[in-house]
């Protein structure tokens, strides 16, 4: 089912490699590693997290109050249904049909968009109230180690956002490859590799959405 | 372990597509995932909001890896690498808490501190902040003191 | 270099010019500009030792100022853990002969490898930035809450070696792929040498646990600009917590430092007993398992840090089962010798060098884990003469041993072996005359990281300074016969040493392709029992 229309174009492996499948499951193997690393360099994060809500628990459930977890919800579903666009993106590169994979890449990017677009809102929200890190902190509130909570949700999804941003670029890129046809079911690695890195940034959501907005 | 194939199979190598059927159950259930968890917050179960709200995560996040990630079918390497990851992520989690959870068993000046100065302007509970407030009633906890 | 027979269309001279270097996908070539920048570094980092040391010739002001003192002893730290030693084997010896060793064209991501080496340039800009612009003095370790309140240039220094991390992540992501898929064929995981297993072991490591000295970096730096509260205790943070994360990689990073070393020891013992590995199989996981448990023992970094008792004593219980893999080894290495047909060629003094200092490393290692003894041990010249006779007397003997073993492979060149002989004789003496001083320093009580101290202990200090002197020497030595080989040395055979190993089957030095047809390996890295080497 896999014919190679006039409209992709063949795909060359590196000089080193000896077939294309061992180039794949290369790549492929790259990836997890990164993805790994990726991992821990979130894991820390937690760990700080942890430690501090296992410090102060009364007032990481106080400081949540000043989080929407509507907007928080709205966020999940958002990179959760995009999730889903890249899955199904990855598998129309799989089987050749380019079309569906240029619809699916521009859907996960919009989801993306309109998860960035609700922390702009969130942020500036913060910001007026002046729940900024330590050094900026002019807010107002109960427990007098607040600021430690703020600077963590910052650091945390700030991070989080900027990994999104990246992503999006990833998807950009994807795009503008595939509309000159160069992924097809010979060749669709990039996408798959895009793929795996998008799901992570979803995976890190699915654990920082609970931490931070759902808290007591 | 894995070694590379000599075969001269350049072209019309298939991998295995998996169905659309699945990533539609996933989906499913993890949107009904995130209504549960978001609705489980809102019911006060003490100490055991924070153990539903992780396990709920680690099923959707179990859930993102097996199928949106493929590591249901995935070379078993690759998946060894991400339970290494986690192994030691939990070694991380573990010995980090050791310390921090037993501290103060010795002396209670392990758990003191020192020359705090917060930035935070404190409003006692019950009082609205000058700053129109988006907040429901904030809970009437004591306020935390120097001590821990 | 001259355009011998040999080395005519070698991967030195072949493409011809510098831009064919600056954007070389070539992994030999890659190796070789690391090499340069880790030669340079190790020459600073030394600058930096010999200058701390002849201030430490008499208590109080001998040239500078205490200030300078804290910077002189930190830049050592950084330099040398940072820039030279993590990266050493690795991006240089690793980087040159991992896809040759495994029969394979390049590593498995050329680009990526390229970019490792580059980001490895940046790093290496930004801290030499800081070293100009208000130098660091907070101790490699870089501990909260000093180093956020430092006034000295914390920030381009951590980010240096936060971009150092990520060169070194890429670098072992790239050596783990290409172990697993680009073998030449016949070659099984356990026909592989048995420095493969330990970079291999290495790469895991790297890109394990780089990433949490990533994290750690970024939250000292964002609470330094930000003030976030995490570290600092007057922001109601915990600066013990800093140690965690700190630590977390930089044990692992101790084993990412000897592993390569390791690795090189058994090429080394194997060469020049002219004999087959004693316990393949152990050497090899016990590689993996080295890696695996270094990431179980960080806090013995920790003992009198204020931490829980329960983390003291799962720390180091744990701590003693780490030694035990690395034991194994320099069993199998004697193990080894024994019955072979020793050649004392000047890598194999390396090699036995390595035998002798990193035991005593080691074993003194032992005694810092036992929990009650560092309790006095903690902080003073005790540590820092036991991880000098690891990391020194073990890694850099051992990449010093490799260097000499791959030169004329590498450069087609033979260098000078009676100096050769000299340099390590004063090496050696040095060594030895600088560090097993400080074990006595450290028990009688002199602290670490301290400008002046009482007078009772100026003698050793002084013999300890001395040796420095003679440490460098050797050092000075060794670049003078080394530079020469490169242009008046004798041209190299395929072969010099009798190794089984697929570089020696190349010429020296390697086309830039490697190997003209795919090689087809029968027979295992060391077995001598069964073929007769043949020694050009």
């Amino acid at each position: 089912m896999s014919q190679k229309e006039a409209v992709f174009s063949d795909h060359h492996i590196a000089h080193h490699f000896d077939t294309a499948e061992q180039e794949f499951d290369s790549a492929k193997l790259g990836m997890w590693l990164f993805l790994g690393q990726e991992l821990l360099f979130f894991g820390g994060v937690f760990v700080v997290y942890t430690v501090f809500r296992n410090f102060y628990p009364e007032m990481f459930i106080d400081a949540n109050k000043h989080l929407s977890w509507k907007i928080g919800s709205v966020n999940t579903i958002f990179l959760i249904v995009s999730s889903f666009t890249m899955a199904i993106g990855v598998r129309s590169a799989q089987t050749s049909k380019k079309n569906v994979l240029i619809l699916c890449m521009i859907l996960t990017f919009l989801f993306a968009a309109g998860f960035m677009v609700n922390k702009y809102f969130e942020y500036n929200e913060k910001i007026m109230h002046g729940f900024l890190p330590s050094k900026w902190f002019s807010g107002e509130g109960h427990f007098e180690t607040m600021h430690i909570f703020f600077g963590l949700y910052f650091f945390a999804t700030g991070l989080h956002g900027l990994h999104v941003l990246v992503g999006m670029g990833l998807i950009a890129w994807i795009i503008w490859r595939a509309q000159k046809g160069h992924f097809h079911a010979q060749y669709y690695t990039p996408v798959e590799l895009v793929g795996l890195y998008w799901h992570l940034v979803d995976l890190i959501w699915i654990f920082l959405f609970p931490l931070f907005y759902l808290i007591g | 372990m894995s070694e590379h194939s000599h075969s001269d199979s350049t072209h019309g190598r298939t991998h295995f597509v998996v169905p659309v059927r699945y990533y539609l159950a996933t989906l499913s259930a993890l949107l009904v995932l995130t209504v549960l968890t978001v609705g489980v917050s809102r019911i006060d179960l003490g100490i055991l909001n924070v153990a539903a709200a992780l396990a709920i995560a680690i099923v959707k996040a179990s859930l993102v890896m097996l199928f949106f990630m493929g590591m249901r079918w995935e070379k078993s390497f690759n998946v060894l690498i991400i339970i290494g990851t986690f192994f030691f992520m939990s070694i991380y989690f573990m010995f980090t808490l050791a310390d921090t959870l037993a501290r103060g068993k010795a002396d209670p000046i392990e758990t003191s501190r020192f020359g705090f100065k917060s930035p935070v302007k404190i409003i006692k509970p019950g009082e609205e902040s000058s700053r129109s407030s988006h907040s429901e009633s904030p809970a009437p906890s004591s306020e935390s003191t120097a001590k821990h | 270099m001259q355009a011998t027979a040999q080395s005519h269309g070698s991967y030195l001279t072949h493409p011809a010019g510098i831009r064919s270097w600056l954007l070389t996908f070539d992994h030999k070539r890659i190796g070789i500009m690391y090499l340069t920048f880790i030669v340079l570094a190790f020459f600073l980092g030394g600058l930096f030792a010999v200058l701390l040391r002849l201030e430490l010739l008499h208590p109080g002001k001998d040239f500078f100022d205490a200030k300078t003192y804290n910077q002189l002893f930190t830049l050592h730290g950084a330099i040398m853990v940072f820039m030279f030693i993590i990266p050493s084997i690795p991006a240089s010896l690793g980087n040159l002969f991992l896809p040759i060793l495994l029969g394979a064209k390049d590593v498995a991501f050329p680009r990526i490898n390229l970019l490792s080496f580059y980001l490895y340039v940046l790093g290496a800009g930004f801290a030499f930035y800081s070293l100009i612009s208000g130098a660091v003095d907070t101790g490699w370790t870089f501990y909260a809450p000093y180093s956020l309140q430092s006034s000295t240039s914390t920030i381009s220094m951590t980010t240096a070696v936060f971009i150092l991390g990520f060169s070194s992540i890429l670098t072992g992501l790239n050596f783990i792929v290409t172990t697993h898929k680009l073998r030449a064929a016949g070659m099984t995981w356990y026909k592989m040498p048995l420095f493969i297993w330990a970079l291999y072991s290495t790469a895991i490591l790297q890109v394990l646990a780089t990433p949490v000295l990533a994290i750690t970096l970024l939250l000292l730096i964002i609470e330094k600009v930000t003030g976030l509260g995490i570290f600092n205790p007057a922001l109601g943070g915990d600066p013990v917590l800093f140690q965690h994360f700190f630590w977390f990689y930089s044990h692992p990073a101790v084993y990412i430092m000897i592993l390569p070393g390791m690795g090189i020891m058994s090429e080394l013992v194997t060469t020049f007993c002219k004999k087959q590995i004693f316990g393949y199989k152990l050497v090899a996981w016990s590689s993996v398992a080295i890696a695996i448990i270094s990431f179980l023992v960080w806090g013995h970094h920790m003992f009198v840090s204020g931490q829980s008792e329960y983390s003291n004593f799962l720390f180091s219980i744990l701590t003693f089962l780490v030694a035990v893999p690395s034991a194994i080894k320099i069993y199998n290495w004697v193990s080894t010798m024994y019955k072979g047909t020793i050649d004392l060629a000047s890598p194999f003094l390396y090699a036995l060098a390595f035998i002798f200092l990193f035991t005593v490393g080691g074993f003194t290692g032992i005694v810092l884990a036992a929990l009650s003894v560092d309790i006095h041990l903690h902080d003073t010249y005790y540590v820092v003469a036991h991880f000098h006779y690891v990391m020194m007397g073990g890694t850099v003997m051992a990449f010093i041993g490799g260097l000499h073993y791959w030169w004329p492979k590498i450069f087609g060149k033979m260098f000078n072996e009676f100096w050769a002989k000299i340099a390590w004789f004063f090496v050696f003496v040095g060594f030895n005359m600088v560090f097993f001083t400080q074990f006595f320093l450290g028990n009688k009580g002199m602290p670490r990281r301290y400008y002046s101290y009482i007078d009772e202990f100026q003698p050793l200090h002084a013999f300890s300074t001395y040796g420095s002197w003679v440490l460098g020497l050797g050092f000075v030595i060794m670049g003078i016969y080394l530079f020469y080989s490169l242009w008046r040395g004798k041209p190299a055979p395929a072969n010099p040493w009798g190794g089984l190993t697929l570089e020696w089957t190349l010429p020296s030095p390697p086309k830039h392709e490697n190997f003209e047809n795919p090689p087809k390996v029968e027979f295992g890295p060391y077995d001598y029992d069964k073929i007769k080497a043949a020694t050009v």
